[in-house]
């Protein structure tokens, strides 16, 4: 359960930046989830709750929107969104970065390729009560 | 009164890896501005020993283009996962590597990947409670070395050099360039020597002999640890916990 390291990182962030900004609450905030890394967003938003309970994060509504994943070849220019086999998922659940070591551009043959899109895990908006 | 903060984009993994990183005792990035000192090998016994010690100890590999600390080991174990990461545990070591996750795909990664992957790793592994993690750092002052005084201000580097002069004189520069950046430094060790280099600005904390024993000795710990090379390291390893 990945989720669970993946949501402790979310409320320590979350927390620190209300600290920052001096909020006694945190109200809603947007997570965008890059599909490459495959998280379970039930699991994520389980353990979200657990460990806000008691914090200033407490009660706060998630919301979850997702972002493709996006492959581009720095050889020829092609992108597209690849799909990503059961081999390579639990690799990529921990290290999504590695996502090119996996794949070829189908245009051109080339491995030199970069993520365009759908890494990673990220805050993209939050709500504060002052 | 609600209020849209703007938060433009953050980042979870930083956080993370900073708590995760302020629970373990002392952080050994083991270190050089050149390939090929034995920085790899020099880690994998290091961290043997501690383990022998009875300290807590954990082994990280961070050279994502040339991880070699598995072969060293001979075995690779399995990382669980379990509310995070849960590095392998062999050879008394908590282990964790690149290789655990690319198998033998050839690691052809810009330095943009290497920095996300370092930073994933670091904020979602659960080493538990360390005395020590060393850390197989590769060549040079990259984006590794960067990261990781940006993430572990705490972190001692260990510095490797051979008595090569354009070894040491890259070297020399690093551990300006260390000192500069208000790192911590837990010394330097000279391998393949016979008689040290006079250093300066930096501890010495031994010098290593050229152990022709040591190829045969890859893969079998056990047999790592009677060689030369071994005992040579522990020296060091005396005169660094001496402080």
């Amino acid at each position: 359960m990945h989720e669970w390291a993946i949501a402790e990182g979310v409320v320590e962030a979350l927390l620190e930046r209300g600290r920052k900004e001096g909020a006694r609450r945190i109200t809603r905030f947007t997570l965008t989830l890059g599909e490459i890394q495959g998280v379970e967003e039930e699991l994520l938003r389980l353990a979200l709750r657990e460990l806000s309970r008691g914090t200033p994060l407490e009660g706060a509504e998630i919301k979850v929107e997702r972002e493709r994943g996006r492959v581009g070849c720095r050889g020829c220019g092609f992108e597209w969104s690849p799909e990503v086999g059961s081999e390579e998922e639990e690799a990529l659940h921990f290290l999504p970065d590695l996502l090119p070591l996996f794949l070829r551009c189908p245009r051109c043959d080339s491995v030199d390729l970069e993520i365009k899109g759908g890494r990673g895990i990220w805050v993209s908006s939050l709500e504060l009560e002052k | 009164m609600g209020e849209l903060a703007g938060a433009g984009k953050i980042d979870p993994r930083e956080a993370a890896a900073r708590r995760r990183l302020s629970e373990i005792g002392t952080i050994l990035p083991v270190v050089s501005s050149k390939g090929g000192v034995g920085k790899s090998l020099l880690s994998t016994v290091l961290a043997l020993l501690l383990s022998r010690r009875g300290y807590r100890t954990g082994l990280l590999d961070l050279d994502f283009h040339s991880p070699s600390v598995h072969l060293i080991l001979g075995e690779r174990g399995k990382p669980r996962e379990d509310r995070g990461l849960l590095p392998a545990e062999l050879q008394g070591l908590k282990f964790l590597s690149v290789i655990h996750f690319s198998g033998e795909r050839p690691l052809l990664l810009r330095k943009e990947g290497i920095s996300s992957s370092l930073l994933e790793l670091l904020s979602t592994t659960r080493w538990g409670a360390l005395d020590y993690l060393v850390i197989d750092m590769p060549p040079g002052s990259g984006d590794e070395l960067l990261e990781l005084l940006r993430l572990a201000r705490k972190a001692e580097f260990l510095l490797v050099s051979t008595p090569a002069r354009l070894c040491r004189e890259s070297v020399e520069r690093m551990v300006r360039g260390l000192r500069g950046a208000g790192a911590r430094m837990a010394g330097l060790v000279e391998n393949f020597s016979s008689s040290p280099y006079p250093w300066e600005g930096v501890r010495l904390l031994g010098t290593i002999r050229h152990d022709p024993e040591v190829e045969g000795a890859m893969g079998r710990a056990d047999r790592l640890l009677r060689t030369s090379f071994a005992r040579d390291v522990e020296r060091v390893l005396e005169e660094y916990l001496r402080g």
